[in-house]
């Protein structure tokens, strides 16, 4: 069926076109119910869900509004469609003198991971969250590479991690116990945690939660 | 071609006849067509019925849900010139919270004495900004003022700092500077009368509201 705008034509008996404006109203309640709460019912006009058809192109910005959309994008694992916004112009202001365009920003990712030791989520503007602890690990005196941490999905690149010990067995041990971390210079899945050393004789037992944020 | 208009009134009277309505049906269909081709598949297409995009028009107020029913919008706001002009807020059912997820718009940071920048957002109007600080300061100097940027923080909630290297060295001496006209935008590190004692570079991670 196809949804025929310029019908009935005119000058002729009704009956002629009758089928095909029943076929433009069947059309229409068919489509409209698609995304939306369909005609006669309760609620009629509510949009049930969105579906997005990936776009080929990035879609103007209302004059007085924003606009949602999706778009093919790249991420390490590939080109999946994503949900963009992309706000009004409003830069520089009073208090941000910068001047930019009004940019897409990538409000999705077509993962997440909820469970250790990796757990995953993501951030607008296209990056991805990791965060999780580790634990059993021991320090002694001297400084020492306790652990690497790697990241799955890996993302395009690793531009952020911390860590920071979280269980100390001895409180007088724990004085001057640091934490750093150091990002992989050859590969973006990982980082490595190292400790200060402890400053004592004894070997201090301890765990640490640590955080990363990189691009998808 | 003047726009047609829609009227839901046709035909008026169960004896008209086609050369009386026959405009108003034309206008009908065409409009439905032409309305139902913004932000959707044209209704001819085989995706009919799925959006190519929604254009969100900036409310002025917030948006009623009723129980069951969530709201996505565009909300204006007028009164607070370093806000986005159109955020994408979420409503809860029931006339429930309101959120914003979007404050503001997010761009490339060019850096600043070696200072890697980053910002986001999370629901709630909440900004995060992280990155990473090269040793011994943001100046090149035993201690130095590290600005945050975009400059629109009005409360530093959380603030974290790691050392970053291969070799620990001591956590950074970080002080959060007194807000300037409203907006918390510097943050000291290391410790000026310690100039012996230079932070080593550091990955942050902060979040303000905004």
């Amino acid at each position: 069926m196809t949804y025929i705008p310029n019908k009935p034509d005119t000058g002729k008996s009704p009956k002629l076109d009758a089928s095909k404006i029943k076929n433009n109203f069947s059309i229409f309640q068919t489509v409209f119910g698609k995304d939306h709460v369909p005609l006669n019912t309760a609620n009629q006009g509510d949009h049930s869900t969105i579906i997005f058809t990936a776009r080929a192109n990035i879609p103007v910005t209302p004059e007085n509004g924003s606009v949602l959309y999706s778009r093919q994008a790249p991420s390490k694992a590939g080109i999946q469609p994503q949900l963009f916004l992309r706000p009004p112009d409003f830069l520089p202001t009073n208090q941000d003198s910068t001047t930019i365009d009004s940019t897409p920003m990538q409000l999705t990712y077509n993962t997440v991971n909820l469970t250790a030791p990796i757990f995953q989520s993501f951030l607008i503007g296209g990056y991805f969250i990791y965060f999780g602890s580790v634990s059993g690990m021991t320090a002694g005196i001297d400084i020492k590479t306790v652990d690497v941490v790697i990241l799955v999905p890996a993302p395009t690149k690793l531009i952020f991690a911390q860590a920071a010990p979280n269980t100390v067995t001895s409180s007088s041990a724990a004085q001057n116990f640091t934490i750093a971390v150091q990002l992989n210079t050859t590969t973006n899945d990982r980082f490595t945690v190292t400790t200060s050393g402890n400053n004592r004789s004894a070997i201090i037992a301890y765990s640490f939660t640590w955080m990363a944020i990189g691009t998808v | 071609m003047s726009q047609p208009i829609f009227d839901p009134n046709i035909p008026q009277f169960l004896n008209d006849a086609l050369s009386v309505t026959q405009k108003s049906f034309l206008d009908n269909f065409m409009t439905l067509f032409m309305i139902y081709n913004r932000n959707h598949e044209s209704l001819n297409s085989n995706r009919a019925g799925n959006h190519t995009n929604i254009e969100l028009l900036n409310q002025s107020n917030s948006i009623e849900t009723n129980v069951s029913e969530i709201n996505l919008y565009a909300k204006s706001i007028n009164d607070r010139p370093n806000d986005l002009p159109s955020r994408f807020t979420f409503r809860y059912q029931g006339n429930g919270k309101e959120f914003t997820y979007v404050p503001y718009q997010i761009y490339d940071l060019i850096s600043v004495n070696g200072s890697k920048d980053f910002f986001t957002f999370l629901p709630g109007n909440f900004l995060v900004y992280f990155g990473s600080i090269p040793g011994p300061s943001p100046i090149g100097q035993p201690s130095g003022i590290f600005e945050l940027r975009p400059p629109i923080a009005k409360n530093i909630a959380s603030a974290v700092f790691t050392p970053l290297g291969i070799t620990p060295l001591q956590n950074p001496t970080v002080q959060i500077l007194p807000a300037t006209d409203g907006y918390f935008t510097k943050i000291q590190i290391g410790d000026p009368d310690q100039p012996n004692f230079a932070p080593q570079a550091c990955f942050y991670l902060i979040v303000a509201n905004t």
